[in-house]
């Protein structure tokens, strides 16, 4: 990532004795902040971006930049330069990050990667970089900087940020590319006064005119093929970070989460029709949703509660009394299925949101259990009613029952219609 | 008491046994998974590096391997996410149809700037639940010079063979990208899966016309 470039005179100012007291302060408040920021990542859920209006005006103001300077630059590079000479310099760029490289390998306690990062920087340092001969040695570059360093140790990257000329970033990664830039970079430290921070952003120039032209289509591609340019990139970038904080092979499980934990989708097989019928639950955290969720009525079943059942489960929700409910689940024909009644609905939609919110309360207890929509006049008009448990012994359903009602929320044991109106949603 | 001992032998041996037989089983899968991948990434090569095939064919010839290894039903569901929910039957039919153009444009777009890259697969990995498989590759340079990518992909079995879901590349997962994208943009235009829609359309006359 490229660094703060400054050739403004605060940089003058910054290199003097005053100056490594600004930067130190700078330091600890970039460094608390991004310690507070372990917001656990979230790509399934989208980037937390609560500065997204001036993210967009900056995003905007960088790719105007970029199809205005950075781009005809690259291409002028990529046309007249030949490959070897451009793969070269590439090298040379990244070996003269080796010193940060290695600093954060340590930083992070990858003794074993600082060593791969010391042992290419003597072996490339016999062609100045130029040549890249450690990876013919099986030693492949790596690069980290301080942002990394902090996800290692827990930080999340707070919320997203696109900085001007240096790209997406975010409050973690920005704080890590200052530290980079300010203490571990040696290269950096040249204290010629403007020299050293004029060639700083020239090496940042340069670093950003390779990466151009050596993925020129590439990017071309991306900003034509997307709907929402902004959007793709902040997620690109995002998962990508995440992805270099576990060195390339994040853990798939939780960084690309196991989507069947979301998706429990059936088989397929169905062809057309299947998938139709077959809706991907919703994502989102069930606390989120409780909200929309409404509750119509909870309706007491007189035959199989004592007590009057409490109010309406999702903590945001309105919970209607409803009058007792009419017999009707004992006029159905002998030997139904019984389930655990949860609640009733307007509508399918709102039954499943309260399934969401409900197995998201009881994990453990309604895991095992699918919901099951049903659509059913009552006395009171045609709701449709969350069962689950459809089926199961007697037993479980009690126990069931009993763990909800002990939760604070309503559950009745019921006969389940075989044949609901409209029927059933698995 | 020898016929204890026996029972008792037979027991030890089915108890031991009856994981194993888990594990060959997750194993002898993870390796089709692995020859799955390898087969369809020879494929698309091979139809990518055919300089001698028209633009149309090649096209058309690439849009069949992708309808037919990857689950476009699946991964259109995923990356409209929960808005697939609000959306009526008849959006839900056009939205896939877009969505499946779409991934077909995008991707051939890049047949130009092929290089004589290869992919290797380099290895596998059962998802927590059993229910996805990864499996792991490289793009590389057989010359030497280049960058190795690292491209994931996530399989879940489709009777005796594969689907595919989702394709990371370098950790980035296109799929994730293009759901949050996606719902950027449903979500600044008021939650409209027709705003979509229509971008959807105006994007794929773009990528038409670019050829």
């Amino acid at each position: 990532m490229r660094a703060i470039a400054t050739g403004s005179p605060s940089g003058r100012f910054a290199a003097g004795r005053a100056g490594s007291l600004l930067r130190g302060a700078a330091l600890a408040c970039f460094v608390s902040l991004a310690g507070c920021a372990t917001a656990p990542d979230r790509p399934i859920e989208g980037a937390a971006d609560p500065l997204e209006g001036v993210n967009r005006a900056v995003f905007a103001l960088n790719d105007g930049f970029d199809r205005a300077v950075l781009r005809p630059v690259a291409y002028a590079y990529k046309e007249a330069v030949p490959g070897a000479i451009r793969q070269a310099f590439g090298n040379f760029l990244r070996w003269l990050r080796s010193p940060v490289i290695l600093a954060n390998d340590l930083l992070q306690g990858d003794l074993e990667q600082a060593g791969v990062t010391a042992s290419r920087f003597a072996i490339n340092g016999l062609t100045v970089g130029l040549a890249d001969m450690a990876r013919d040695f099986g030693l492949r570059h790596r690069d980290e900087d301080f942002g990394q360093t902090l996800g290692v140790h827990g930080a999340g990257e707070g919320f997203y940020l696109v900085l001007p000329l240096l790209g997406p970033s975010s409050l973690r990664d920005a704080a890590g590319t200052a530290v980079d830039a300010f203490f571990l970079d040696p290269l950096n430290r040249i204290r010629a006064e403007e020299a050293g921070w004029r060639l700083a952003a020239a090496r940042r120039g340069a670093e950003g005119v390779d990466f151009r032209a050596l993925y020129f289509e590439e990017v071309d591609d991306l900003r034509a093929s997307s709907l929402d340019y902004y959007a793709r990139v902040r997620s690109i970038y995002l998962q990508q970070r995440r992805a270099a904080i576990h060195n390339g092979a994040p853990p798939l499980d939780e960084s690309l989460p196991d989507l069947s934990e979301e998706f429990d989708l059936p088989a397929f097989g169905g062809g057309e029709k299947a998938w139709a019928e077959t809706a991907p639950p919703d994502e989102g955290t069930p606390r989120e949703e409780g909200a929309a969720a409404e509750i119509v009525e909870p309706e007491p079943e007189a035959a199989e509660t004592a007590a009057a059942p409490p109010a309406a489960a999702p903590p945001a929700a309105e919970a209607g009394e409803a009058p007792p409910a009419p017999a009707e689940d004992t006029q159905i024909a002998a030997a139904p299925a019984r389930g655990v009644h949860l609640a009733s609905y307007r509508s399918r939609a709102d039954a499943m949101k309260g399934w969401r919110v409900l197995s998201g309360k009881y994990p453990d207890d309604l895991g095992p259990y699918e919901p099951e929509a049903i659509r059913t006049e009552t006395g009171v008009g045609l709701f449709t009613r969350l069962y689950t448990a459809v089926g199961a012994p007697e037993p479980a359903l009690s126990r069931l029952r009993d763990r909800i009602r002990a939760g604070g929320d309503y559950a009745a044991i019921l006969a389940v219609p075989a044949d609901g109106m409209g029927g059933r949603w698995r | 008491m020898a016929m204890t001992g026996l029972l008792r032998a037979f027991l030890l041996a089915v108890a031991v046994a009856a994981p194993l037989c888990g594990a060959v089983q997750a194993s002898e899968r993870g390796a089709r998974a692995e020859a799955f991948v390898a087969a369809l990434t020879g494929e698309a090569l091979a139809v990518i590096a055919d300089k001698t095939m028209k633009p149309d064919t090649r096209h058309r010839r690439f849009a069949e391997l992708l309808y037919r290894d990857f689950d476009l039903h699946w991964i259109g569901r995923f990356v409209l996410g929960r808005n697939w929910r609000a959306a009526e039957d008849d959006q839900r039919a056009e939205y896939l149809a877009l969505f499946a153009e779409t991934i077909v444009f995008t991707y051939s777009r890049r047949f130009e700037a092929y290089d004589g890259q290869m992919v290797r697969v380099t290895g596998h990995r059962e998802g927590k639940r059993k229910k996805y498989v990864f499996v792991f590759s490289e793009i590389y340079d057989p010359e030497g010079a280049g960058p190795v990518i690292s491209l994931t992909w996530r399989l879940f079995a489709e009777g005796e063979g594969f689907k595919i879901a989702d394709v990371a590349i370098e950790g980035v997962s296109m799929g994730i990208a293009q759901r949050n994208e996606y719902a950027s943009v449903i979500q600044r235009n008021g939650g409209r899966v027709d705003a979509l829609i229509a971008a959807m359309r105006t994007n794929l006359e773009r990528l038409r016309a670019d050829g």
